[in-house]
């Protein structure tokens, strides 16, 4: 399947992919939110987000809706594939197109869905390439650390030291 | 699968020789098996020293395993009798065929004289594993203590062996450091060999 056919060892122990970061350091990276299938926020970590317009709660509800909406519509309008799954249907990973950013004149939010529902949202400055390979590369430190983590119940919100640690070391790399 | 491919099927498993063996384990699937020791045990427990205890226990068992093992690969069937002797040979041997590489340091404990200490930096196994706040001095370098425990006992020096985290300076994550507290009776039979 896509998801594991691109990169054969994409394990976080050889070099990072997407290498030096900028003079800014970390101001490349605004937020990540973690997703579980169920729409539970895992995770929700901001280095750099000036203007907050909703409550935390509000706003893990509001992505994941949009996120929800935004797949169902692209595998609508979707010209190339034969068959489509109803609008609302929650689908299959790896079923119908699934989209990976959209871009704004102040920001661009790349998506990534793994197979087993978790979703990773990155919202980066616009400037950022594509980053699909910096979103494997971090769902590869949370299965490091966090589902290799026996002191970690999985559905929970993620408070594990050792995967914020990593994850804030890679994301001050993201060009 | 087993035994595919064998050409001559031993009729009992004692005169099988003794191979050497697969020499390493995929990372992620001792972890993945490791987490799952820990989680079963974690719902069978009221409280941490409990948990802590059952891990030694599992290693435990590791131990006194890897020692007649060892003993037989690496060493040649000869045991060793002298404290500096088992020590050197936990803290390399042991080390070396568990873990990939030989422990950090081994030192002698300057409080007491029955104490000593093998540091590593971080343990292998708790190298995906970060304590909640909650669970407090909680670590899971206690299977690792108990494998040096078993190793220790079967060898005929009987010791108390635990694993802390301890603080360093100049380093994010804390080291983790097994402690060994031998009995009384290794001490007078080490002084009476001289």
């Amino acid at each position: 399947m896509q998801f594991f056919g691109a990169s054969a060892e994409s394990n976080p122990s050889p070099l990072a992919p997407a290498g030096t970061g900028t003079g800014l350091l970390g101001n490349n990276t605004f937020m990540i939110y973690f997703f579980n299938r169920n729409g539970e926020c895992l995770l929700y970590r901001e280095w750099h987000r000036p203007l907050k317009t909703l409550e935390s709660h509000q706003d893990h509800k509001l992505m994941f809706g949009l996120l929800f909406s935004l797949k169902s519509f692209t595998t609508k309008l979707d010209p190339i594939s034969a068959e489509k799954g109803s609008l609302g249907v929650p689908l299959l990973p790896g079923q119908g197109c699934s989209f990976h950013c959209f871009c704004t004149n102040t920001y661009k939010l790349s998506f990534m869905e793994s197979p087993s529902g978790i979703k990773i949202i990155l919202v980066t400055h616009p400037k950022c390439g594509d980053l699909r390979e910096s979103l494997r590369y971090i769902y590869n430190i949370y299965v490091d650390y966090v589902m290799k983590n026996p002191l970690y119940a999985p559905g929970t919100a993620i408070k594990c030291e050792l995967f914020n640690t990593k994850l804030d070391q890679y994301i001050r790399t993201i060009v | 699968m087993i035994g595919v491919g064998k050409t001559k099927q031993y009729s009992n498993v004692l005169e099988k020789p003794l191979s050497r063996g697969r020499q390493e384990v995929s990372l992620s699937a001792f972890a993945f098996l490791f987490s799952e020791l820990v989680q079963y045990n974690q719902t069978h427990v009221d409280n941490i020293g409990e948990l802590e205890r059952r891990l030694e226990d599992a290693g435990y068992s590791v131990g006194a395993r890897v020692l007649e093992l060892l003993c037989h690969r690496e060493r040649g069937n000869r045991r060793e009798t002298r404290l500096l002797g088992i020590l050197s040979f936990v803290h390399s041997t042991v080390w070396k065929v568990l873990f990939g590489k030989v422990a950090d340091s081994l030192e002698k404990g300057t409080e007491h004289e029955d104490e000593y200490m093998i540091s590593e930096k971080e343990l292998l196994v708790n190298r995906f594993i970060s304590t909640p706040k909650d669970m407090g001095a909680f670590n899971c370098g206690a299977f690792v203590a108990g494998i040096v425990r078993g190793v220790l006992e079967n060898a005929g020096f009987p010791a108390v062996v635990t694993a802390h985290f301890v603080p360093m300076e100049g380093l994010q994550r804390p080291r983790t450091t097994i402690l060994i507290k031998f009995a009384e009776e290794v001490l007078r039979r080490e002084a009476r060999l001289g």
